[in-house]
């Protein structure tokens, strides 16, 4: 099997073709774990219903047992608990920061401490996002076991 | 060399309640025996006001220290208190002991903190390096 990756300047979205001469178990196997990668969380936005792609998600956050889910440009909410999402994510690059924050660790700038001794996280957009103490080895973790995944 | 430490002082608390448990059966000396398990009661009590602590959530670290140190500073005074510890005019010996460990304590983990802040912050930069290629 031959792998051509090629980056093209202004590519909207990630594509994937998959060329193939005869489709046996190993091309199907192959196409579901492409499918496996798109994974897909409802939520609402002022009364109508979305499908979220997970690698859009920049972070989800819980707020009064309610769960709010952010990517670039919008806010959702969720029907799912907390810790239903980490559940559903935890196969994504997804780390939990605190006892109400999950994160996408693609969307994750750097980590900074400030002067009273709280962390913060910076995510690429500027947006800032508070970090538990209890958390930081959970975070340090998560990097080192996806690095690990892709060596 | 955390988890050495740690081990090292665990099994210096076992032996230390060994020692005097041991030969307080043998020569009917209890009041050492005594006092080893009155400190073992106080640091229980201290350390489940202290898991009380953590379920506040508290944002701010350093009040979770200080509200900590607090807990500690009440409760050995007032143990010591009621156990005769010490007497009155040395009390401030019970602030002496303890505070200067919180404080050790306190910076000891900014320094790690920053530590693994930094660790993180190079990881997160190899891995946009590596999702760029």
């Amino acid at each position: 099997m031959k792998l051509i990756k090629k980056q093209i300047d202004g590519q909207a979205e990630t594509e994937v073709e998959v060329r193939y001469a005869k489709m046996d178990t190993e091309v199907i196997k192959l196409i579901e774990r492409i499918e496996q990668t798109e994974n897909f969380i409802c939520g609402t936005d002022n009364g109508r219903q979305y499908k979220i792609r997970t690698s859009d998600i920049y972070y989800a956050e819980s707020v009064d047992k309610k769960t709010f889910i952010y990517t670039k440009e919008a806010v959702f909410r969720s029907n799912l608990r907390l810790y239903q999402l980490i559940e559903i994510l935890k196969a994504d690059d997804f780390v939990q920061v605190s006892k109400f924050c999950l994160i996408n660790m693609n969307a994750l700038e750097s980590i900074r401490t400030l002067f009273n001794s709280r962390l913060e996280a910076i995510l690429i957009n500027g947006e800032k996002v508070n970090v538990s103490r209890t958390y930081l080895t959970n975070v340090n973790m998560a990097f080192a076991s996806k690095a690990g995944d892709s060596e | 060399m955390k988890k050495f430490i740690k081990k090292l002082l665990m099994f210096f608390g076992l032996a230390s309640i060994s020692a005097t448990v041991i030969p307080a059966i043998v020569n009917s000396y209890w009041e050492a025996a005594i006092f080893a398990f009155q400190l073992l009661f106080m640091l229980l009590v201290v350390f489940l006001l202290q898991l009380l602590t953590e379920k506040l959530s508290l944002k701010i670290p350093l009040l979770k220290y200080f509200i900590d140190l607090v807990i500690t500073l009440s409760v050995g005074l007032s143990f010591g208190w009621i156990w005769k510890w010490y007497e009155p005019s040395y009390a401030w010996m019970m602030f002496a002991m303890i505070i200067p460990v919180y404080v050790i304590g306190y910076f000891l983990d900014i320094v790690k903190v920053k530590k693994d802040v930094k660790v993180i912050n190079q990881q997160i930069k190899r891995r946009r390096e590596k999702l760029r290629e």
